[in-house]
């Protein structure tokens, strides 16, 4: 049976931090982390964050993969990019991942949870798939802050992500160039085998 | 003078790395990298 980490608080990306507006990727991390060790290690998203070392903008899933080997033993497997239907096959395997996803495609859903405010590159942290055939992942925005935001575990359909991971943006944060990933495509870092 | 790079938040994990403990995963299992490596986040002030 498929490990199902706690999310704990410490695990959510606004947390009061000075870099609560660009930690996505390690509050996603945070439950990457507890998935891989089996709740064994349990890093906060602040913590990872300042493992990194990266006092700039957002981060990278190149960053977390090292962090998590350096820091906590976790031999992450890093796709830039990786066909979606391999994903698919990995997460039917019960494989955890981190997903890079552009924001747009759940902006106006009830999956957001940023008040509707921000579009941009995310990332999140998909568990597994569930016996009804959705995506069981983690945002790391959804803290309940308001009424209307998620708060924990959510599901989702596969295509939604699908769309999300294929509209990533390789132009960067913060420029007026778009240049999407291309649909069917997507970057993830798989937990290790057998986690 | 003050470096403004430091980090002055705290790695949340008193006790020590572990050198000696087991590493999870595969090194013969590899991804791939053929396009550059992106930053995610910088929310908007009123997206929080």
């Amino acid at each position: 049976m498929v490990y199902r980490p706690v999310i704990e608080q410490e695990c959510y990306q606004l947390d009061g931090s000075r870099f609560q507006g660009t930690n996505c990727g390690p509050s996603a991390d945070s439950v990457y982390i507890r998935r891989a060790t089996h709740g064994s290690r349990r890093p906060s998203s602040r913590g990872i964050r300042a493992r990194t070392g990266d006092t700039s903008g957002g981060t990278n899933l190149r960053q977390l993969k090292d962090v998590n080997l350096s820091d906590f033993g976790i031999r992450g497997v890093l796709y830039q990019p990786i066909a979606w239907d391999d994903l698919m096959d990995h997460a039917r395997a019960d494989r955890g991942f981190l997903l890079d996803i552009w924001y747009g495609v759940l902006q106006h859903t009830s999956h957001d949870c940023f008040r509707r405010r921000f579009k941009d590159n995310h990332r999140i942290y998909v568990n597994h798939l569930t016996k009804y055939g959705n995506l069981r992942y983690f945002d790391p925005g959804a803290d309940g802050r308001y009424a209307g935001c998620p708060k924990g575990w959510q599901s989702i359909k596969p295509a939604v992500l699908k769309e999300g991971a294929g509209k990533l943006d390789l132009s960067g944060l913060g420029t007026t160039a778009y240049r999407p990933l291309g649909i069917g495509k997507a970057y993830a870092m798989l937990v290790p085998k057998g986690t | 003078m003050v470096d403004e790079t430091v980090i002055t938040e705290p790695a949340d994990e008193p006790e020590e790395d572990g050198e000696n403990e087991p590493v999870l995963g595969d090194e013969t299992e590899e991804g791939t990298d053929e396009e550059p490596d992106v930053k995610t986040g910088e929310l908007p002030a009123d997206a929080i």
